[in-house]
């Protein structure tokens, strides 16, 4: 349970954070640093996109995660090992 | 441990793994919803959807924007994107004003504000580079300039279809008239982007175009229209996968680049104007040979299966063979030839991908935001017909 609130509060700071550097990246036009094909790019712009970027990859790969994790749990618990049953 | 036990614990293993499998397949496809969610709104054309999209919009039309706002390495295509940026914003204004009446005293003037824009000194600053004289200068002459004036023209004749007496319609008439007879004198039925390059999908601009400019004039363009269309689909496709090819060359049209997503879905999206029965087989080409669904996130590959490459300025980047720019074009096919699950899909993609905020994306910048805002609100082909 309390892993289970602990990676629910880490999805809910990781969205937060995409939101963040979604909003970020909206007010400095951080676009092109991303989708131009070389050049003049802005070594803050690129930070930005890319943190974005990363931040939300990072928190679509944790929610499946936790999701998968958290449903072997509830199998695990639902369905307590024989091995201790027998013992 | 007995055997029973060793079963049981066996079976309750694959029961954990089984239900962890569908959970993160579940999860995926949650994600999928909760990005595409937004798309139910855009494809059913309601107001509040639209006018976000419209109003994300303004920010880039009363800015004042310039090529050194982009950061493409290259003079020309920072010229280009500045251009596109706000051609397909007025694409995105008109069809909005279109689909709702109310809207269209507000954008008939965000409209021609962008058209002063597109034609400032600045905005033909790209294309007289690259000819060495001005775009509007050589009205009348045999310089066809279709990177500038093709994409001109669609802006304009927008412009006159949302708002007749546009302050524009003198010019709109002149590029349009340059352009048609251009075309009629056309030995390949293509006309020139820049000195020795021709790109289909640059002239499909002007075709679109052209079919605006008959709705809004009355005039008749039809033989010309059908003659190019004609020449277009039978010259300029691939015959394999039915995908138009995205350079050809300039003395006998003979293909020099592969038939590419990107450019096949521009095109179609423009020619929905003009020829709507064409769009829809190029959009069924591109079904068959470039469209795919992933737990819930469509894409769309840049080159067809036996063709690759690295992309370019026209591609965007190209990941694992699906190109960012034949991914966003395909949200207005969708939406003109009435294919929902492709539109939630794919819109699911671009917004993951591209950071929907508000009508803005954080990693669209002005050019990515034009795109959208023209793509996601294209109308039914029903509308042109």
């Amino acid at each position: 349970m309390k892993r289970a609130l602990f990676g629910l509060v880490v999805l809910a700071m990781l969205l937060g954070l995409d939101r963040a550097f979604a909003s970020l990246a909206v007010e400095t036009n951080a676009a092109g640093a991303l989708l131009s094909p070389g050049g003049a790019v802005r070594l803050e712009a690129f930070a930005v996109a890319a943190a974005f970027l990363l931040t939300r990859l990072t928190f679509a790969l944790s929610f499946c995660a936790f999701a998968a994790v958290l449903a072997g749990s509830a199998v695990r618990w639902a369905w307590p090992s024989p091995t201790a049953t027998d013992r | 441990m007995t055997h029973g036990a060793a079963v049981r614990s066996g079976v309750r293993r694959a029961v954990q793994l089984f239900a962890a499998s569908v959970t993160l397949v579940v999860a995926v496809r949650s994600l999928a919803f909760y990005y595409g969610y937004p798309a139910e709104a855009l494809y059913d054309g309601e107001l509040a959807a639209q006018d976000e999209y419209a109003r994300g919009m303004d920010r880039w039309i009363d800015e004042e924007l310039t090529s050194r706002d982009f950061a493409t390495g290259s003079d020309r295509f920072d010229g280009e994107w500045l251009f596109a940026t706000r051609m397909m914003a007025v694409l995105g204004y008109g069809q909005t004003a279109i689909e709702h009446p109310e809207l269209r005293p507000e954008h008939a003037r965000l409209i021609d504000d962008a058209i002063d824009a597109l034609i400032s000194n600045e905005g033909r600053r790209f294309d007289r580079e690259a000819w060495g004289s001005d775009a509007l200068d050589d009205l009348g002459t045999r310089r066809s300039h279709v990177a500038y004036l093709g994409y001109l023209a669609l802006a304009l004749a927008m412009a006159r279809t949302v708002n007749p007496p546009t302050r524009h319609a003198a010019l709109e008439a002149r590029v349009v008239d340059h352009l048609a007879r251009r075309l009629e004198a056309s030995e390949t039925g293509l006309l020139e982007t820049y000195p020795g390059e021709v790109y289909p999908i640059d002239n499909t601009s002007f075709l679109g175009a052209l079919g605006l400019h008959d709705r809004a004039t009355g005039e008749d363009h039809s033989a010309l229209l059908e003659r190019s269309c004609a020449g277009l689909a039978g010259r300029y496709r691939d015959p394999h996968s039915g995908l138009l090819y995205q350079a050809v060359d300039v003395d006998d049209g003979a293909p020099i680049d592969v038939p590419r997503g990107s450019g096949t879905a521009l095109g179609a999206y423009f020619l929905s104007f003009a020829d709507p029965a064409l769009s829809r087989s190029l959009y069924e080409s591109m079904r068959e040979s470039l469209l795919s669904v992933t737990s819930g996130f469509g894409t769309t590959r840049e080159y067809p299966r036996g063709h690759g490459g690295l992309g370019d300025i026209d591609s965007g980047p190209v990941l694992f063979g699906q190109g960012v720019s034949a991914t966003g074009f395909t949200l207005a096919l969708a939406r003109v030839h009435g294919d929902r699950e492709t539109f939630v899909a794919t819109y699911a993609t671009a917004a993951f991908f591209g950071g929907s905020v508000g009508g803005n994306y954080a990693l669209g910048g002005p050019v990515g935001d034009g795109l959208l805002f023209a793509l996601v609100t294209a109308l039914p082909a029903e509308t042109w017909r």
